[in-house]
C-alpha cells in the first residue's frame, strides 16, 4: 500500500517539501477525547473549525502510535538478535564432544603405558649420538606449532642428515581436551611407525577448536595408518595417561606455552630465525671442543 | 531534505538495505554451518577469553544472519542498521588491535578466519575500506530508514517510517 502511493507520487511532478503535519497541529501526544479544544483564531465555519480539530486530533493519534510502534518494533528486534546469539551458543555448545578429558589432568595412574620403545615423553627424530638435543614441547592445536614445524623442516632436515643434530618431540596438552585427544593419536603413529607423517598431517588439518576421535582417526587413514589397532588406540585415548605426565613434567620443567623448544638444555626462542640461531650456535660450540 | 534528495531517499534506502541485507546474511551463512571454525577466528584475535571467545565466535553468525533477515524483510530498519554500525565499528576495532599488534590473521569476516600460514599476506587495509564503506551504508540507512517494499509500512495499526505521512498533503492536494 504504501509502497503503491510512493511510486504513484514518483510519477508526478516534483513536490514541494513534504510537510509532516499541517502548520498549526499542535504537539504530539496530546490525544485526549473530547473534540472541544479551544478553536485556532481563524475565520472559519464551526463545520471547517471541527473538521480541523478533528484531523488534527487524528493525525497526533497516528504520530503517537507510530512512535509506539517504533519503539517496540526496535525493542522487539533488539530482542530477536539477542535470542539468535543464545541460539547460537547453544547450537555450539550442542556440537562439542561430551567427554573431553581435562588437559591439565593428572594421570591416573602413575605407571602409564609409553609408545614406541624408550621414548619417554618424547619421540626421537635422528642419530642418537648426534651431539645437539633439540627439544620441541608443542600442542598439536597450537597453530604457532604448526607454523613452526613448517618454517623449520628443512633446516631440520639438514642437521638431522649431517648428525648434527637429534631431534625429541614431545607433545603435550596446553590447550584444551582435544591436545590430549591429538597427543594420545600421535603415541598411537608412533607405535605403527608414522610419527612424522601423522604428526605434520595433524599439523596441516589443525583447528583451533579441536579434533575429535573420528576426525583424528580418519587423518590417520590419510597417511596409510587404517590398522585396527591404530583406530582402537585412537578411540580409546590410550595414551591419556602419558600426555597427561609428559605436560606436568614439561610444567614442572617451566614450559609455560607452546612451543617451546630446547636445544641442549638451553630454552631457546621459537621463533624460527632465532632458533635456528641457537641451534647453529650449539652446534659451533661441540665442535670446537 | 531537498526536493530531489526526499524523492529518491526511500529508493536509494531501499537499496541500502537489501545491500545490507545481504552483505549480513553472506558473512553469517558462510560461518554458521562450521562453527567451530568461526570460533578459531575470534581466538585468532586473542582478544578475549577462551569462554567469551567461545561465545562470541558461536553467536555472531547467528546475529549476522538475524539482522540480515530483518533488513531483508525491513522490520526495524533504523534499529537494524544502527546494530550494523555497532557491529562494524567493534569489527573494524578488532581488526585495527589485531593490525596493531602485528597478528597476521585473516579477519574472518566471511569466511573461516584464524592465523594465516606463513607466506599469507594480511589483508587489513582492504578489510577498512570494505568495512567502513558498509558502515557508512548503514549510517545512511540509520539517519533515513525509510525504505519501499518493507514491513516497516504495513502494520495494523500504523504507519512507521512515514511514507504515508508524507504522501497525504500530496494526495489532498
Amino acid at each position: 500500500m504504501a509502497s503503491k502511493k510512493s511510486a504513484k507520487r514518483r510519477k508526478s511532478e516534483p513536490k514541494k517539501k513534504p510537510a509532516a503535519q499541517s502548520p498549526e497541529s499542535p504537539p504530539a501526544a496530546t490525544a485526549s477525547p473530547a473534540p472541544s479544544k479551544p478553536a485556532k483564531p481563524k475565520k472559519q465555519t464551526p463545520k471547517e473549525r471541527a473538521r480541523a480539530v478533528a484531523a488534527e486530533k487524528v493525525a497526533a493519534q497516528r504520530k503517537a502510535e507510530k512512535r509506539r510502534t517504533l519503539l517496540h518494533r526496535s525493542m522487539v528486534s533488539v530482542a530477536i538478535l539477542l535470542a539468535a546469539a543464545l541460539l547460537g551458543y547453544i547450537v555450539y555448545q550442542t556440537q562439542q564432544a561430551k567427554d573431553l578429558p581435562n588437559p591439565g589432568g593428572k594421570p591416573t595412574n602413575s605407571s602409564y603405558a609409553i609408545p614406541g620403545v624408550g621414548n619417554k615423553n618424547g619421540y626421537v627424530v635422528g642419530d642418537a649420538s648426534a651431539p645437539v638435543a633439540v627439544e620441541i614441547y608443542y600442542d598439536t592445536m597450537c597453530p604457532h606449532c604448526a607454523d613452526f614445524d613448517e618454517e623449520m623442516q628443512s633446516f631440520f632436515d639438514e642437521k638431522v642428515a649431517a648428525k648434527q643434530i637429534r631431534l625429541i618431540y614431545r607433545p603435550i596438552s596446553f590447550l584444551s581436551g582435544y591436545s590430549v585427544w591429538g597427543a594420545s593419536a600421535v603415541g598411537c603413529a608412533i607405535d605403527e611407525n608414522k610419527f612424522v607423517d601423522y604428526n605434520t598431517k595433524l599439523f596441516e588439518e589443525q583447528s583451533r577448536n579441536g579434533l575429535d576421535k573420528d576426525e583424528l582417526e580418519k587423518l590417520g587413514a590419510d597417511v596409510g595408518l587404517t590398522s585396527d589397532s591404530f583406530k582402537t588406540c585412537v578411540q580409546d585415548v590410550r595414551y591419556q595417561n602419558w600426555v597427561l605426565g609428559s605436560t606436568q613434567e614439561a610444567r614442572d620443567r617451566g614450559v609455560k606455552g607452546t612451543p617451546t623448544i630446547y636445544v641442549n638444555g638451553v630454552d631457546v626462542s621459537p621463533d624460527p630465525k632465532e632458533t635456528k640461531a641457537g641451534i647453529d650456535a650449539a652446534i659451533e660450540v661441540v665442535s670446537g671442543q | 531534505m531537498t526536493s530531489s534528495l526526499s524523492r529518491w531517499q526511500p529508493g536509494i534506502s531501499t537499496l541500502l538495505r537489501l545491500v545490507l541485507a545481504g552483505v549480513w546474511l553472506y558473512a553469517g551463512g558462510s560461518k554458521v554451518l562450521d562453527l567451530d571454525a568461526s570460533v578459531d577466528s575470534v581466538f585468532a584475535y586473542e582478544l578475549l577469553p577462551d569462554g567469551l571467545a567461545r561465545f562470541v565466535g558461536a553467536a555472531l553468525p547467528f546475529i549476522e544472519i538475524a539482522l540480515g533477515v530483518l533488513l531483508l524483510i525491513g522490520f526495524a530498519t533504523r534499529a537494524a542498521a544502527i546494530a550494523s554500525v555497532v557491529l562494524m565499528a567493534i569489527f573494524v576495532a578488532g581488526i585495527a588491535s589485531a593490525a596493531a599488534r602485528g597478528l597476521t590473521i585473516d579477519c574472518g569476516c566471511f569466511s573461516e578466519g584464524g592465523a594465516l600460514r606463513p607466506g599469507e599476506e594480511t589483508s587489513y587495509t582492504k578489510d577498512f575500506v570494505r568495512d567502513g564503506l558498509i558502515a557508512v551504508a548503514a549510517t545512511l540507512l540509520a539517519v533515513w530508514p525509510r525504505s519501499l517494499f518493507a514491513l516497516d509500512n504495513r502494520t495494523s495499526d500504523a504507519a512507521t517510517y512515514s511514507v504515508d505521512d508524507d504522501l497525504v498533503d500530496d494526495e489532498d492536494e
